[in-house]
């Protein structure tokens, strides 16, 4: 599934433009069909990864006690 | 104390400015750093780089000396004050102290040292709203800055854990209390904004505590740092009624770090609940286009329907007239009124002048009649 390598914002992003597409009045239905089709499929993968994804916390490496230190007097 | 000398040689003789050296590496090995607590007089800033002040109490008075670059706060005569300071001789023989670090202490101290700061930086613009950028909608990216160990970052990580899925934060863990937290915040602040792929945004959380173990958040670097950092940052320190110069300061003041993960991301319910609304107004947007088309077809329907019945109306009428004309030219009908019809012996319409001696046929309405030419005359 390609949806697999994008991150959650990109797939929210990706379903923003499909729910935007729809506003507009010389809808052709065909195509608004498969976009509707496209919008629902990402709605389940996005719910999916809510559901499963874990956050990332990666912890700064720097020292900032020495970094503060050292412009001080 | 040290002594240079010995009993059995002479006292050594010193020239003056040996003699204040001697004192200042005795003075710095018997108290290399001294913290005196004192009120401020005489406080004055030379050329925007020196501070001048006495720290006294009812019986005595020291002399002090800082740069401006240690001045985190805002300070005033009468103001009561901790002192970081090295005890020294200078040159003119004054003993004198060198600050560097310098904090009000006591409530009515903080509140004014405080109001002071704030309101040279109000008038500075730093806090004012056209500066503040909006959060981004869901950040993928967040830089937190805080101590690991604290019950704020704990709370912080929990809620952005509840709350949403698949996002990276980057920990700077900094002290978020005592005289190094602020250049530690800052020096976190430069971090993330100088690399290359910097974070969307920046927490800066701190749990609650006295109102006197926020200070450091009341530091005037630091608020500078926060104004001019590139990146926009969210402030989640102490409690709730807890206003400190870095939350003024900052794009988005969160209550507490709690309310900083509300405030930076979404909930799944929200997300699930917005994509569905989504959903079914994209629904009802195809429902609208498909009965648009149905009364687009039937529309159509209608105004051919009409159309032919148009035609066959004109066809009737047509058809009628055309009975009516084929009637009246009928041959039988002018037989009918007393004609006759002549022809010859091929069966054709006499229309030449027949010769004598030709058989003719007469047809009138009801006889056939055959007969003979006996004479013919032109009329």
């Amino acid at each position: 599934m390609p949806e697999k390598s994008k991150s959650l914002r990109q797939l929210l992003d990706e379903f923003e433009t499909i729910v935007e597409w729809f506003d507009r009045d010389d809808l052709d239905i065909d195509q608004a069909i498969s976009k509707f089709e496209e919008g629902s499929n990402l709605a389940e993968t996005i719910k999916q990864q809510l559901a499963t994804a874990k956050n990332k916390i990666e912890i700064v490496k720097a020292d900032f006690a020495a970094k503060a230190a050292q412009p001080k007097e | 104390m040290q002594a240079p000398a010995n009993n059995s040689s002479p006292d050594p003789v010193f020239g003056v400015s040996d003699a204040v050296a001697l004192f200042n590496q005795m003075l710095e090995t018997a108290t290399p750093h001294i913290t005196i607590v004192g009120e401020v007089a005489n406080f004055k800033i030379n050329h925007n780089k020196w501070v001048f002040f006495d720290i006294k109490d009812e019986e005595s008075t020291l002399n002090c000396f800082m740069s401006t670059f240690n001045l985190r706060v805002a300070i005033e005569d009468g103001m009561k004050v901790v002192v970081t300071a090295r005890p020294n001789i200078t040159r003119w023989g004054r003993f004198s102290l060198t600050v560097q670090t310098i904090r009000p202490m006591g409530e009515g101290s903080i509140r004014r040292s405080f109001e002071l700061l704030k309101a040279k930086l109000d008038q500075e613009g730093l806090f004012n709203p056209e500066r503040k950028r909006p959060l981004p909608d869901i950040p993928q990216v967040i830089g937190v800055i805080s101590s690991t160990g604290a019950a704020g970052y704990v709370d912080f990580t929990k809620i952005i854990g509840e709350r949403f899925s698949g996002l990276t934060l980057q920990v700077a863990n900094v002290q978020v209390q005592g005289d190094s937290a602020p250049q530690q915040i800052i020096a976190a602040l430069e971090y993330f904004n100088e690399l290359a792929l910097p974070p969307e945004i920046i927490a800066i959380l701190r749990g609650g505590g006295s109102r006197d173990d926020l200070v450091a958040f009341d530091d005037e670097p630091l608020v500078r740092a926060i104004a001019s950092s590139r990146v926009p940052v969210i402030t989640g320190v102490g409690h709730e009624i807890d206003v400190t110069l870095a939350d003024l300061v900052a794009d988005v003041r969160a209550a507490t770090p709690s309310n900083a993960a509300q405030l930076l991301v979404p909930s799944r319910h929200e997300i699930a609940d917005r994509i569905d609304s989504s959903l079914k107004r994209v629904l009802s947007q195809m429902d609208h286009t498909i009965a648009d088309l149905a009364d687009h077809v039937n529309e159509r329907e209608k105004s051919l329907l009409e159309t032919i019945e148009r035609h066959l109306d004109d066809l009737t009428r047509r058809y009628d007239t055309m009975r009516q004309v084929m009637r009246q030219i009928d041959p039988r009908a002018v037989l009918k009124r007393g004609y006759a019809l002549v022809r010859d012996h091929m069966g054709g319409v006499v229309k030449s002048k027949p010769l004598i001696g030709d058989s003719l046929t007469i047809e009138t309405a009801q006889f056939i009649i055959e007969t003979e030419v006996k004479n013919a005359r032109e009329k």
